[in-house]
């Protein structure tokens, strides 16, 4: 009897881990260079920033590169250092493929890491097909544009590679997205790489609670909070100025770096 | 009317419902279950572009509205990564259909797209070195050769058609110009990328305030390192050697090189060390010492356009140091010492026609030269270049001496014998600094040149026997020469931005002196007479300079203008044998220039450029006694001042993208000069000339038209680059006392394909085609033609094993001159662990003697033939550090 539970138990076991390995052979993790400009009026001042995108069977995470690493932090239980992650761009953007919806989870204050998120519809991203086809790398790509954020996107996708997928909240093309550029040549993901990953199912439980919004509100929010931060974060005792000059300068700071803060990817409506 | 246009446009509309096709069906797995989320494409059948898309629903359902008239067929693409991919052509009519894929697991292929070739960004273009290397490449110069967009001429790197201005490895400049010893030693697995940096500014604090239109070249290497490479190896016959250790090291305060190089294989290495940066452009300084004039010259077989290394019969040696230290207060000091001494021997035939307007005289010489070539150059430089400050002296000495022998057998019959000594010592100190104050900066370069250029030229027989010698026969001519020249150059600028505008006037003070003494001896046994009187100079020149240029800019982001106004007044002053010939003699010259850029987007580039005004010149060509230049040439010009008006435009467009790796050039230029003189030539029957000034007026002007394109086959590893050029020029000139003008009209391009795609086998292929025809006085004319073909192919039997054969196949127009094929080998085996390379090198296979080419210049046609070097075997190895 007992000979015959084990070997059940290995069985189920043996199914489980094959399941979970063919499930994992399907993932793959794609890395994005992601250069921008959020001072639209210093043109040469580009920023660079690594980014992924994980890809499983249905769904797919977008985050920043270092987030990812301090996410695998928290998901160890090393909490303290969640809240600054290093990561200039916090958000985590999740879409389901099946639901064609996509969450955004940001968090607006710095110093207090609460999550908010909104939905979207994957499929009110209008691609209109171009003619142009770029050869990046050995991949011929198709070109097609967008208009989304108050901006023009031109994305060249990879139709071979049936990832219906691509950076940020990008997806919906029939092929992996391997360029996508606005027309102000504001913001840009490159493709870096495409890997086969052993990917663990996403542990999205740090995100939650997360307070639903709407993206409007979301974005007057940021706004707001970007503009007033000294004032705010005061009122909220979590920043003590006592020195009036100090403060007057740290004002001052925030004050330029929220005026230089100008050029987001979505921007203001 | 109304029922008419309703009509109409209901007609119209219903063509339109009519002309879009709906195309609709069902997605099902093998199981009859429908699919979800499967992408559904569409295109005209045998097109790489796709016309549209959809997607299935839940319930496996799409919906495609078809835009695409006059196509009778369409592919559909089914894509979803659970299933096979699968393509069904059917009618471009609307339809209802169901489509079942097959359960698979796609495997996606991985992909890195990280080390593109080239890619952009910002204004750097950087080529992926390994992208670009072959398994025979060893140095960085081979594989710059190959670089899209980039050309080597000779040893300059061109990029666009045009010379970089700077080259620097790890952003920092070594050698100041003399980049060629780091591009044939540094070895390519050492670097990460080449980088063009396109309107690289390098003064850092004209950053934001005088555009550049200048590329610099920047080496990335993988990390901070020691490096270098070397060679050493042995052959017949005569006796060979060829030796070169160049060891370097790039940290990231402390660059060094040094090197010591040795061969009589052929190989002219004192090329390395010549500085390709031209100084020019403001706040630029003077970047080399230019070599002293020499007034005297053995006859020679010229050999333009032909592969040096197949005749060049050379002995020598070279020895350089270089280093650069940055300080901890950002200052560049840089230090370079370097010598060579170089024997060389040009043996050839060489038939010259003279195209006078009564005859045409032909004259042979054969001749037998040997040059005895010495330099020594040290150079010193201080250098802070910061945002807010530049601070630069250059401190150099050069000194290069000669002694050679010619030997000429004129018209097969005048043993002549040439003896040459030239020595020219040099030292320049160019100085500039620019600071701000206020919002203005403040600018100043100073340079001060002086030469000491003492030389003599000997000739037996004597020659010019009716002019030297009341036509009497004598043993011996000789030609002394005394050159002294002192320039002082400095300029103060107040550079100002106002938005758009730059204000940048400038005054400047120039003071010239030259002295120059020269004495024909004659000799006829024991006796030496100095012939003194109309064979003598004594001449003291000088010229100051008082200028001043208003100049301007104007930018924006596409945009960029340039004017500069400058304003010159001269004071001459030449004192020829104790007399005044010119004294505070006062002239002016403008010179105004303009150029304009348009920056249409990332890729396309335009520019214009117009320029004209009065010079006045050839202070050293201002002696009136006689001075010997070579055996049969003696001259002499009548003391004045030498007047011209120029005008010159062009217009250019650059397409670089870097993207689909393709660049292109197109330039076009204009020029057109008045002279108020002209040089008459008298040529006698033996061609032996003499020049004098006319006051004549006579007139030039030429059209020339360049372009280049070139591309990278990324999945073929092939580069393909052409090049055309095409001019027409016309110019005056007077022969034997006929005034006439001559008119050249030329063509010629180049086309290159190198490949390495096989790992088994790779290649190279390059040919060269010029056309020039050049039109005289009495609808004389003469047309020189050539077709150059190179091929080098490369087989690798084994791994660590190479071969290459090298031909070279040369056609030209000479009658009766056949068709020229040369063969080169060599045998390459690579040990890895060593990184070394044995090498067996045979060189001139075929065992070809001479090489024959001909060329025009005003109103000669020169056939030379000269001799080669023989076939001949080299044991070598090659090794880096």
């Amino acid at each position: 009897m007992i000979y015959g539970y084990s070997f059940l138990s290995l069985f189920v076991y043996c199914v489980i881990l094959f399941k979970e390995t063919e499930d994992r052979d399907q993932c793959y993790r794609a890395i994005y260079k992601m250069e921008y400009r959020l001072d639209s009026t210093v043109l040469d001042n580009i920023s660079v920033s690594m980014t992924e995108l994980l890809i499983y069977p249905d769904e797919s995470w977008f985050r920043g590169v270092q987030q990812g690493r301090y996410d695998s932090i928290a998901h160890h239980g090393l909490q303290a250092m969640q809240k600054f992650t290093g990561e200039k761009f916090p958000y985590h953007i999740h879409k389901n493929r099946r639901e064609g919806k996509l969450t955004y989870y940001d968090q607006i204050r710095i110093l207090v890491s609460d999550q908010y998120y909104y939905e979207e519809q994957i499929a009110d991203q209008q691609w209109t097909v171009i003619s142009d086809t770029l050869r990046i790398g050995d991949m011929l790509c198709q070109g097609a544009e967008l208009s989304y954020g108050k901006r023009k996107w031109t994305a060249y996708f990879n139709p071979d590679i049936p990832i219906h997928d691509g950076p940020y909240k990008f997806s919906g093309l029939p092929g992996l997205i391997v360029q996508i550029e606005d027309d102000t040549k504001s913001w840009k993901f490159s493709l870096f790489e495409l890997n086969k990953a052993d990917l663990a199912p996403f542990d999205s439980n740090f995100l939650f609670p997360a307070i639903k919004t709407k993206k409007e509100k979301y974005l007057k929010d940021k706004r707001y909070y970007l503009d007033n931060l000294v004032a705010i974060e005061e009122s909220a005792g979590l920043l003590v100025l006592s020195d009036i000059e100090e403060r007057e300068a740290q004002v001052k700071h925030r004050e330029k770096m929220s005026k230089r803060n100008n050029n987001w990817i979505e921007l203001y409506p | 009317m109304c029922r008419f246009v309703l009509s109409s446009l209901l007609i119209l509309l219903a063509f339109h419902i009519q002309a879009q096709t709906v195309i609709s069906g069902k997605v099902l797995d093998e199981r009859r279950e429908p699919v979800a989320n499967v992408s559904v494409s569409y295109r005209k059948v045998g097109s790489a572009a796709m016309l549209g898309f959809g997607r299935t629903d839940g319930h496996g359902n799409f919906k495609l509205m078809v835009k695409a008239n006059g196509v009778d067929s369409l592919q559909l693409d089914f894509n979803h990564m659970s299933f096979a991919k699968k393509s069904v052509k059917i009618a471009n009519k609307t339809s209802d259909q169901s489509y079942t894929l097959t359960a698979e697991t796609r495997q996606i292929e991985e992909v890195k797209v990280g080390n593109i070739p080239i890619f952009k960004r910002k204004d750097t273009i950087n080529y992926n070195v390994e992208s670009f290397t072959s398994a025979q490449d060893r140095v960085i110069a081979d594989i710059i050769r190959k670089l899209p967009g980039i050309e080597m001429v000779g040893e300059q790197i061109h990029y666009q058609g045009k010379p970089i201005q700077k080259y620097m490895v790890n952003n920092l400049d070594l050698m100041e110009g003399r980049y060629a010893m780091i591009n044939k030693n540094l070895p390519a697995d050492a670097v990460k990328n080449v980088q063009i940096v396109e309107n690289d500014q390098p003064i850092k604090i004209l950053d934001s305030l005088v555009f550049s239109d200048r590329a610099s070249l920047n080496i990335e290497l993988k990390k901070f390192t020691s490096t270098g490479s070397g060679k050493a190896g042995l052959g017949a016959a005569p006796f060979l050697w060829d030796v070169n250790l160049t060891p370097m090291t790039f940290g990231k305060t402390f660059q060094m090189l040094n090197s010591f190089q040795s061969n009589n294989v052929g190989v002219d290495v004192s090329k390395d060390l010549r500085a390709f940066y031209t100084g020019s452009g403001f706040m630029h300084t003077k970047s080399s010492i230019d070599e002293g004039p020499s007034y005297i010259y053995l006859r020679n077989v010229p050999s333009p356009g032909f592969e040096e290394r197949k005749y060049l019969d050379n002995k020598i040696f070279l020895f350089s140091t270089n280093v650069l230290q940055k300080l901890a207060n950002d200052l560049e000091v840089k230090g370079n010492v370097s010598y060579y001494d170089d024997t060389r021997i040009r043996r050839g035939f060489t038939t010259t026609q003279v195209f006078s307007a009564e005859e045409i005289i032909v004259n042979s010489e054969a001749v037998d030269n040997r040059y005895r070539i010495h330099a020594l150059d040290a150079g010193a430089l201080i250098e802070k270049n910061e945002k807010d400050i530049y601070l630069r002296n250059r401190l150099q000495y050069h000194k290069r001496w000669n002694d050679d022998l010619g030997l000429v057998l004129l018209n097969e019959d005048i043993p002549i014998e040439q003896r040459r000594a030239f020595t020219d010592e040099a030292l320049l100190n160019a100085f500039s600094v620019g600071r701000f104050i206020g919002k203005q900066l403040v600018s100043i370069t100073s340079n001060l040149e002086w030469h000491r250029t003492p030389q003599h030229l000997h000739v037996t027989p004597g020659q010019f026997d009716d002019l030297l010698n009341a036509g009497e026969p004598f043993d011996r001519v000789g030609q002394l020469v005394d050159y002294n020249g002192l320039d002082w150059s400095n300029s103060l600028s107040f550079t100002r931005r106002l938005k758009r505008w730059r204000l940048s006037p400038t005054v400047s003070l120039h003071y010239n002196r030259n002295s120059l003494q020269t004495d024909i001896e004659i000799q006829d046994g024991q006796q030496v007479d100095i012939l003194g009187g109309d064979f003598h100079n004594d001449m003291l020149n000088s010229q100051l300079q008082l200028g001043l240029d208003a100049a301007a800019g104007w930018e924006s982001s596409r945009w960029k203008f340039n004017l500069a106004t400058p304003y010159r007044l001269h004071y001459f002053n030449i004192n020829q044998q104790g007399v005044q010939t010119l004294d505070n003699t006062l002239r002016s010259t403008f010179n105004p220039r303009a150029s304009l850029t348009y920056i249409l987007d990332s890729r396309n580039e335009f520019s214009a450029n117009v320029s004209g005004g009065n010079q006045f010149g050839g202070l050293n060509n201002f002696y009136n006694g006689f001075i010997i230049n070579e055996y049969r040439n003696i001259n002499r010009y009548d003391a004045r001042l030498l007047g011209s008006r120029t005008v010159n435009a062009g217009a250019g467009y650059n397409y670089k993208n870097t993207l689909k790796a393709n660049f292109a050039h197109l330039r076009y230029t204009y020029g057109q000069g008045v002279r108020d003189y002209i040089y008459q030539t008298r040529v006698d029957s033996l061609g032996r000339a003499s020049t004098v000034i006319g006051d004549q007026e006579s007139q030039n002007q030429n059209h020339s038209l360049s372009g280049g394109v070139s591309r990278f086959f990324s999945k073929i590893k092939t580069v393909v680059k052409l090049n055309a050029n095409a001019g027409w020029s016309a110019s005056d000139y007077m022969l034997n006392e006929v005034m006439a003008r001559q008119r050249i009209i030329n063509y010629g391009g180049t086309l290159e394909v190198i490949n390495n795609l096989s790992s088994v086998v790779s290649g190279e292929y390059k040919t060269q085609l010029g056309h020039t025809v050049n039109h005289l006085a009495a609808d004389r004319s003469n047309t020189v033609f050539y077709n150059n073909h190179y091929l080098t192919a490369i087989v690798y039997p084994k791994e660590y094993h190479s071969i290459s054969l090298s031909n070279s196949y040369y056609h030209n127009n000479i009658a009766g001159q056949r068709d020229q094929y040369f063969m080169d080998a060599l045998y390459r085996f690579t040990v890895k662990r060593w990184r070394l390379d044995l090498e067996l090198i045979a060189q001139n296979i075929l065992n070809n003697d001479n090489y024959v080419q001909q060329f025009a210049s005003t109103y000669e046609l020169i056939q030379s033939s000269f001799e080669l070097r023989p076939r001949q075997f080299l044991l070598s190895t090659r090794f880096r550090f």
